[in-house]
């Protein structure tokens, strides 16, 4: 097996499970946008990149479109008065054609220098990704250690008491799902520079893989600090991917690799529920999953 | 939870543990291919039956990534970490995976409508580095010369494409050149599910008397509702593959055969390791024989005569 391939893999997904943490966990808001953010994120990237953009300028650009993405499926819930559950659909939905429109075509190729190639050394994929890994996840702690960050992670929990505090909680769903999407545009960014092509099929399956990844990461390690919430995201995509790269080693037909991923949550889901029996639940954030 | 954790820790021993692989004599050929497709199951069933030929002297290591992109680049990383002799890959992204992960390892691609526009080859002639294979542009010119000689005074011909799909749009072009060679009026509308197909067919029914079934995966899991909605209007379905004709009731098309396209793979990457030769040399070929196929029941049911000369082209 190629460990580091696995690693590196765990890493860009890691991006993912954290973003997704902040929608599902502390909003406690089921977002579908992302499946599509994680495409918008890597079709931007692309498109730029072939219309001879430097590569830091355009990953910078598909993270704001991913930011984008979430700004509209935010919109959807506070201001139309649109479901949850439904918001994130309609974005889904329409991203389709937003990110064929952006590509122009289905499938573009990467042959251009990108961030994973700025220097041509067989180590330096490897670093460049772990570096801005930890940049973002100390980013996403600092931001969620202020004063407004922890508005944001009362909104999921307890909306009333936002409320008491004289604050609008939609505000935070806004601030959040934003985040979020950005997050999972960048890790469908990083995904697109690392496989070296950007297709309308990257973002398939991906929201129920790494919503396995996210819950055998809270499994690990529990999630009742911050620290600890973001380590779990980490931990969690690195040990799916690792899961996943095993399965096809032994000999799983890639046919049966879904019923097998859909097995493992449920496992694990249980394992949750017993891990909590006769305890007081003290992770952060909402707990609908 | 200690359990749990005993548990994922032992799964990683055993991970170690499963590098430690020994190697055998016989040359390994990876196959990845991207989607369980008609068309790449025909290509895949032509490269076993010939390489079944040489008594196992070559050991297929065969992935399918159901349309998966993680899947996808986790399959093509394992064959390149378990440095399999060459690779066969199938399906765009699956090729694309592939050539970015290797850069020595020899790639021979198969059934791609599009290489250059994929960038899996710089010109048909070199594609350079190390990586060839063979396309299946179809002979759309044939194709569309079928329309003019079973229907010269066609009003307009309606077509269903598919604008996710690369195969389908790079197939397009020479569609659209050749309707306009033959000054053939022409009418598309783009669907990417089985429901968006139904209504297509139904709303260009009303415009179209002929119907051309573009190169899409979609569009071909879809031939039998097309089947339906011609049925009942009266129009002709020309195009697509031996299937569409023989199943779906189209009246005819010229197309390659896919299992001898899986041949001509195999015939391909026994050449390049039996001689050595570089694959960026050699240049992205095309089936040799496309074969004419009709159905002269479609044809009876729209009260149409075939000419002679071209039923005794066609494949019985």
């Amino acid at each position: 097996m190629d460990y580091w391939g696995v690693i590196e893999l765990g890493i860009i997904f890691s991006l993912f499970v954290l973003g997704m943490i902040i929608s599902f966990r502390l909003l406690g808001f089921a977002d579908l946008t992302i499946e599509g953010s994680f495409t918008t994120g890597g079709a931007i990237f692309a498109i730029l990149l072939d219309s001879g953009f430097n590569p830091i300028t355009a990953m910078l650009l598909s993270i704001i479109g991913g930011g984008l993405a979430g700004l509209f499926t935010a919109s959807l819930y506070c201001f139309a008065h649109i479901n949850k559950l439904l918001s994130g659909i309609i974005t889904l939905t329409m991203l389709y054609t937003i990110n064929l429109r952006i590509m122009g075509k289905s499938n573009i190729f990467i042959d251009k220098t990108t961030i994973l190639t700025l220097v041509n050394q067989p180590w330096y994929e490897f670093i460049i990704l772990l570096l801005i890994c930890i940049g973002i996840f100390v980013l996403i702690k600092l931001f969620l250690s202020t004063n407004y960050g922890l508005y944001l992670r009362a909104a999921g929990e307890n909306e009333t008491f936002v409320r008491n505090l004289k604050q609008s909680p939609k505000k935070f769903v806004v601030t959040g799902l934003i985040i979020s999407n950005a997050l999972i545009a960048l890790s469908g960014c990083l995904f697109t520079q690392y496989v070296g092509f950007s297709d309308i099929g990257n973002g398939n399956g991906m929201l129920v893989s790494m919503l396995t990844a996210m819950i055998i990461g809270e499994n690990i390690i529990r999630p009742t600090t911050l620290n600890r919430l973001i380590i779990s995201s980490f931990l969690g995509a690195i040990i799916f991917q690792f899961i996943y790269s095993f399965a096809i080693q032994i000999g799983v037909k890639p046919i049966d690799l879904k019923i097998i991923i859909g097995l493992l949550l449920i496992v694990f889901l249980i394992l949750t529920k017993f891990g909590y029996k006769g305890k007081q639940n003290k992770n952060i954030g909402a707990n609908f999953i | 939870m200690k359990a749990l954790k005993i548990f994922l820790f032992s799964l990683i021993a055993v991970f170690i543990l499963n590098g430690c692989k020994g190697k055998s004599d016989q040359i390994k050929i990876g196959v990845i291919q991207y989607a369980n497709q008609p068309i790449l199951d025909s290509v895949y069933s032509g490269i076993k039956k010939e390489l079944a030929k040489y008594d196992g002297k070559y050991e297929i290591e065969y992935q399918v990534a159901h349309g998966d992109p993680i899947l996808n680049t986790t399959i093509s990383k394992q064959l390149v970490n378990d440095s399999v002799d060459i690779i066969i890959a199938m399906g765009t992204p699956s090729a694309q995976a592939v050539i970015k992960d290797t850069k020595t390892i020899p790639v021979v691609f198969t059934a791609i409508t599009d290489p250059v526009g994929a960038k899996l080859a710089t010109t048909m002639n070199k594609p350079e580095g190390n990586k060839t294979g063979i396309t299946n542009m179809q002979p759309f010119d044939k194709q569309i010369e079928l329309i003019k000689i079973i229907k010269p005074n066609t009003k307009k011909v309606g077509i269903i494409i598919n604008l996710s799909e690369a195969n389908c749009v790079a197939g397009m072009v020479y569609v659209r050149q050749a309707l306009d060679k033959f000054k053939i009026p022409y009418e598309e509308l783009n669907a990417s599910t089985s429901a968006e197909i139904i209504t297509c067919a139904q709303s260009l029914a009303k415009r179209c008397d002929v119907f051309f079934v573009s190169p899409s995966n979609t569009i071909y899991e879809n031939l039998g509702a097309i089947k339906k909605v011609a049925e009942k209007n009266n129009i002709l379905v020309v195009g697509g593959d031996k299937s569409a004709v023989q199943k779906f009731g189209a009246i005819g098309t010229y197309t390659y055969d896919f299992v001898e396209m899986g041949k001509n793979t195999a015939e391909l990457t026994i050449k390049i390791l039996e001689q050595k030769l570089n694959p960026g040399d050699i240049p992205v070929s095309r089936p040799q024989n496309s074969y004419l196929y009709l159905n002269l029941e479609s044809a009876k049911a729209l009260g149409l005569t075939i000419p002679d000369s071209l039923k005794k082209k066609a494949q019985k």
